[in-house]
Order: structure tokens, then sequence, then C-alpha cells
């Protein structure tokens, strides 16, 4: 064998495991966690590197629960054409989560780096929430966070997440910002555009201190469990092979000359 | 094109379409999860297990059962440098999407590694039946599975030799929690034997915890593997966010632990 790799090749500071335990981030976790942490607690030391408030720890349930199932949405139908092939149920759901992009379901993860931007450009300029959000709206075409093709009323899920927030006192100036944004918006479109979820969760996930390139985490953690549910409902309920129905699909290449 | 179908709620438990599902239905102003209104019922109310379980089972677990499961995600959220993680690290270093070198991790619970808990799931679940019905004793039905075979799998472990620390605390607590039935009774049989008859030690592992768990809680063992799979997601998150902050990306493994022994 070669010479000997002088710095380790695999470094960490999250977990180690040995022969007679699990050391996780400074905890033991069978001594100290098992038992007496909750799930959503130990998700909390696994990203940000500490225990969550009580208050911390309700927003971040209630955003899991929330996040956890949204029906036949983009990331399930992949999931389910995926089981429907006969692959093992994990390879089914990880091309779900691989769904949670910058166009669906993961734009939560860049509204709130944009947020934070403007939070930041708040405090330097000592302007109000209300004029930043309104500057920022007149300098954009589209606000990504905002209005959903299922919900064209309105996303219900971020004005009970807000609330909740708010309520447990963890909203901070993320979320301050996110409503003052919807504000600006109907303002300018002459119509209510509420918040959708990727809002909700940017703007929520940005006020805990979750960094922001680590925030789809908080809807792809708890949606693997509606994933599953998915994957195991078509394994068990339809026959297999699905495909996209012939009088859907349109050729509309040139004809054979 | 798809026709953009205006949604009906008193129609969409009607069944028979391209895609039907009693999971989650979703109308403009409201989304139903397995007969639960999400927003007013259960995103404050209810605990992110207890969502998991419906979601899952179709009903909500008891007290017992929720402290037992909650005990699982956290001892399977994290396991330091492993396949699965080392797998999201290889992909996050080479700088794709988060969601896809999280995905590619949990695509790493296989039949080996990892995912072995669903096999001992179904064992121990057709174990269970045929000495229920066969009237047997579970020490009876476990002394001729384990004189019937050379291989045991759900027992012992390559990083713990000495047993794995996990399945003993997860064991005690569903007794104490009264979730214990007749696999995990069965799972302990099986060790008990082993070490009779084999005349050494070879302690469950967290695959025949996981399995034997899922049993004791109803969760079929076709989807057993969400039990580890949906927590690690978070510790994978924790490693793709460390390799992008702290790694300088590009991993490949040092030439000098690769060797070609094909023809010259």
């Amino acid at each position: 064998m070669g010479k000997k790799i002088e710095q380790k090749y695999w470094k960490t500071a999250i977990a180690e495991a040995r022969d007679d335990g699990v050391k996780i981030r400074g905890f033991d976790l069978i001594e100290d966690l098992v038992g007496k942490w909750d799930f959503v607690d130990m998700f909390y030391l696994l990203i940000v590197g500490r225990r969550p408030t009580k208050e911390q720890k309700k927003v971040i349930n209630a955003l899991f629960v929330c996040c956890a199932e949204h029906g036949i949405s983009p990331s399930t139908t992949v999931t389910r054409f995926v089981q429907a092939a006969g692959v093992p149920i994990q390879c089914a759901v990880a091309s779900g989560v691989m769904m949670f992009g910058d166009i669906h379901g993961g734009a939560g993860q860049e509204f709130q780096k944009q947020v934070e931007l403007l939070v930041k450009e708040r405090e330097r300029s000592g302007s109000s929430f209300d004029e930043i959000a309104r500057a920022y709206v007149a300098s954009k075409t589209l606000v990504a966070g905002y209005g959903h093709p299922q919900h064209p009323s309105g996303d219900p899920r971020a004005p009970v997440l807000f609330a909740l927030a708010e309520s447990e006192g963890v909203a901070g100036d993320h979320v301050n910002m996110a409503k003052a944004i919807e504000g600006a918006l109907s303002e300018k479109v002459g119509r209510d555009i509420g918040a959708n979820l990727d809002a909700a969760v940017g703007a929520i996930s940005a006020d805990l201190e979750i960094p922001w390139e680590v925030s789809r985490a908080c809807i792809v953690v708890p949606r693997t469990a509606g994933l599953f549910a998915h994957a195991y409902e078509e394994m068990t309920r339809e026959r297999g092979w699905r495909q996209i129905p012939l009088e859907e699909i349109e050729y509309d290449g040139p004809d054979v000359a | 094109m798809l026709k953009q179908r205006k949604l009906d709620w008193a129609n969409m438990s009607n069944g028979g379409g391209y895609w039907s599902t009693e999971i989650a239905g979703v109308s403009e102003d409201k989304i139903v999860v397995r007969g639960h209104d999400l927003l007013q019922d259960l995103v404050v109310q209810r605990s992110f297990i207890e969502m998991f379980y419906l979601l899952l089972t179709g009903k909500f677990p008891n007290k017992g059962q929720e402290a037992v499961l909650n005990a699982l995600f956290v001892v399977c959220a994290e396991h330091g440098i492993s396949p699965s993680s080392t797998l999201t690290r290889f992909v996050q270093g080479a700088g794709v999407p988060i969601q896809c070198a999280v995905g590619v991790g949990a695509m790493g619970f296989g039949d080996i590694q990892g995912g072995a808990g669903e096999k001992f799931c179904r064992e121990i679940c057709d174990l269970v039946k045929r000495v229920n019905a066969s009237g047997d004793s579970i020490e009876n039905g476990a002394k001729q599975y384990v004189g019937q075979r050379k291989r045991i799998d759900g027992y012992g472990h390559p990083q713990h030799t000495h047993g794995d620390p996990r399945p003993p605390v997860l064991f005690e607590l569903a007794m104490r929690e009264g979730v214990a039935g007749p696999h995990i009774r069965m799972t302990i049989a099986i060790e008990r034997e082993i070490e009779l008859q084999r005349k050494r030690k070879i302690p469950v592992n967290i695959d025949g915890a996981v399995g034997a768990i899922c049993a004791d809680l109803g969760i079929d063992w076709r989807v057993s593997r969400a039990c580890i799979v949906v927590p690690r997601t978070a510790g994978l998150f924790a490693h793709a966010l460390e390799e992008a902050r702290r790694e300088k990306g590009w991993r490949q493994i040092p030439l000098e632990v690769i060797s070609y022994d094909g023809p010259c």
C-alpha cells in the first residue's frame, strides 16, 4: 500500500459509532437521548447542533405535520411511478425526495436566502419592513413564495404556521418580512395573494436559525413519511406498471416522409 | 394537454380515476389526511410521530406506541460515517442539489446494509403466525427456528462486536410501555436459543430490533424500512450540509487504496 494518509479521509462533527455506543454532537445516544428526547429535538440537534427550546420544538413539530403529506403531488406521483415498476421501496421514496427542487417543493430554500438578505438590508438601512417589502416587490416581475396552483385563493397552511410561530414567540424578523411582502404584493396586484408553504417554511426556518442551505430538510424529512405511505399503497392496491394514458400523449414531431 | 379539472370535494372519494388514493386529498381550501382535517385537527394537536403512524397504518398510535416509535426514530436518526452517509457526502461533494444527495443515501438502505429489518420483520411475522396456528410455545418455535438454520439474519453487527447497544434499550422501553408483543418476545427467545445451541452470544442487532418492533406496532413488513429511512434523512441532511460547508468538494477514493487487478 502507498504512503500513509496524513489527514483522515473522513472527518465529521455529527456523530461517531463505536463498539460500545454512539456519540451524537457531544451527547451519548443511549444515555442522554433515547427515551428522553423527541425526534423533533433530534432533528434540530443534528442540523443546528443544539436542543430546540420548547416553543421552537412545537413550531418544528407543526411544520413537520403540515409537510408530511399533500395528496397526489409531483413528488408522490414520481414515487408511485417508480414503485409501480417493482424497485425496492426506499428507491421509490428517494426518487420522490429528489423532486423537491427549485421549481416544485424546494423553493423555500431560495426564499429563505432572499428573506435573510432583505432582513439584513433593513437592519443596515433602518427602513421599516413595509418599505423594504414594497421596494423588493416593485423590483421583481415574479415574487417567488406566494400563490399556489392547487390553492388559488391562498395556501391554507401558511397562515396556520405563521399564527403558531407568533403565538409561541418563535416568529421574528423573517416571518415579519414574509408577511410584509405578502401585504406589498397584494397591494401591487390589487387582490389578496397569500404566502405559500415555500415562503412559510423559508421564513420560519430562518427564524429557527436553520441554515438556508439545508432548509429543504424541513419539508423533505417529514414528507418521506407520506412518500412511504404512497409507495406502500401503490404496491398493495395497484396492479403495477404505471404509464401515461395514450389518449393524453400527443406526438407533434414531423410525420414520416 | 391535460384538461384542468375543477376540484369537486364531494366527488373526490369516488375512486376509479387514473390516480386514486386513500392517503390524502387536497382541495382549494382543505387538506384531508386519512379522514382528518390537516389544519384543524392535526397540525397543532398531533406530533409528527402520530402523523407518521397515521400515514402508514390509518390509525393514531396509543401513548405507549408513540413513545416506542419516537425512541426508534431517535435511535435511527444518525450513525456517524456509515455506508449511507458516505454516499450522501460523495454525491454532495460533486455539487448536486441537497435533496438529491440525501435521496442517494436513502437508496442505500437495501437488503444488505440498513434495510435487512424488512426481511427480519417478514420472517418473524411468519414464524409467530406458524407458532400461533400450531398452538406451540414461543420458546419451542425459537428452538426449531434456530435449529433449522445455518445463518440467522438480524443478529450480530460488524461495528459493534460486543453487541449493538441500541436494541436492548428499545426492547426495554417496549416492555415498559406495554408495546412488546409476540414478535419482540420471539426475537428475544431466538437470541437465547442461539446462545444455547451455538455456545456463544450473538445479540440482536438494529435490523432485528426494527423488524420486531414494527411487527408489534402493526406496521406491515413491506413498509418497515420507513422506520429507519424517515428518521435517517435528518442525519443525511446534516451530513450533506457539513459536506457542503466544511469540505472542499470533489470526493474521490485515494489513489493509494485503489488497485487495478485486471489483465496487463
